[in-house]
């Protein structure tokens, strides 16, 4: 029974969006779109892929960055976790850097640390960003 | 004569008056639950952090979580449920001065509050922790009833967690560039063997300032 909400929360989060975030075994649905938080508008730097699946119980991550110009920029990113009821748990991460080179893509993973994590939201800046 | 005494008597009122107002009104603090000379203030620890090029709370921060989430999601934590560590304090092998045990808490901290593992005493614990039963079991304060009877009952972990971090620093004219790694390894204690291992780099690159 509880397998079969689930797929059909996922088959429900699939659909409906355009650009959605793949998913294989658990209850994170929804676009792209919906799981960035963005500090300005990320002008030339965009997330061209979200994944997410559950490794032992935990929540991954794992987001494609490219930077659609021919020179070097920087992106600064941390996940926030939420469990079930959307409340943000594991507190605040620190906030990382990925160094981009021009016309470059870039992978990075986030992993939840707690086994209560059941969604996420990516937040983003870049230095370059319109909108600082 | 009598009105311009009185219009001045009336403007050393008014001034009095002002003043006053004035004077309390600079002395009446402001909603702000601070108090402050405005040279201090707090910042956000989760920022990132570049004023210098040695080895700060950004770090700490990545390497932290970088390795929990190894850990966590490795083939060791799959095949065991809430298997038993202790940790060792890193071990510090770069040329700069680098409190590991910051780092060695960070892990222990995070690990802990995945509720996926359970920690043991490490050495440096124990000392503390013997040197109290012996307090408590030496007092005529405490009851001496069977469960007070505390040694002998400790359990012992099942897998030990410990590494190091090193760096390698180098320079070129006004460039200086530091490569720190952490690397972490966990033994089995009853058989010896490595069975997680992972490592993060971290690359920080300086320029000395012409001013």
């Amino acid at each position: 029974m509880k397998s079969k909400v689930f797929c059909m929360m996922l088959m429900i989060g699939l659909t409906a969006c355009s650009h959605p975030v793949q998913t294989t075994e658990h209850a994170v649905n929804g676009s792209i779109e919906s799981k960035l938080l963005l500090r300005g508008d990320l002008s030339y730097i965009k997330v061209t892929d979200l994944r997410a699946k559950k490794t032992n119980d935990f929540l991954v991550v794992e987001a494609e960055v490219y930077n659609t110009r021919n020179y070097e920029d920087l992106l600064y990113y941390r996940f926030k976790w939420f469990d079930a009821k959307g409340f943000q748990i594991t507190g605040d991460e620190g906030w990382k850097t990925v160094p981009l080179g021009g016309a470059q893509s870039q992978n990075f993973i986030g992993v939840a640390t707690s086994v209560n994590v059941t969604d996420f939201k990516l937040e983003l800046q870049s230095p370059n960003n319109t909108g600082n | 004569m009598m009105n311009n005494t009185a219009t001045l008597l009336k403007g050393i009122q008014c001034f009095t008056l002002l003043s006053m107002v004035a004077i309390t009104g600079c002395s009446t603090r402001t909603n702000s639950p601070s108090l402050s000379t405005g040279n201090v203030g707090y910042g956000d620890s989760k920022e990132v952090e570049t004023l210098t090029n040695e080895f700060g709370l950004t770090d700490l921060h990545i390497l932290a979580e970088s390795m929990t989430g190894s850990l966590l999601t490795s083939p060791l934590m799959a095949s065991n449920s809430k298997p038993t560590f202790t940790i060792q304090e890193v071990k510090n092998k770069t040329s700069e001065y680098i409190d590991t045990k910051a780092i060695t808490n960070k892990i222990r901290v995070k690990l802990q509050k995945s509720n996926a593992v359970r920690f043991m005493s490490d050495a440096e614990d124990e000392v503390g922790a013997l040197s109290e039963i012996q307090r408590q079991g030496q007092s005529p304060r405490y009851k001496k009833t069977p469960k007070n009877q505390k040694l002998g009952k400790a359990e012992g972990a099942s897998y030990r967690l410990f590494g190091e971090i090193t760096s390698i620093v180098k320079r070129a004219g006004d460039i200086m560039n530091v490569d720190y790694t952490l690397t972490l390894q966990v033994e089995d204690l009853a058989t010896s063997e490595i069975v997680w291992t992972d490592e993060k780099e971290i690359r920080k690159t300086s320029e000395r300032s012409m001013f």
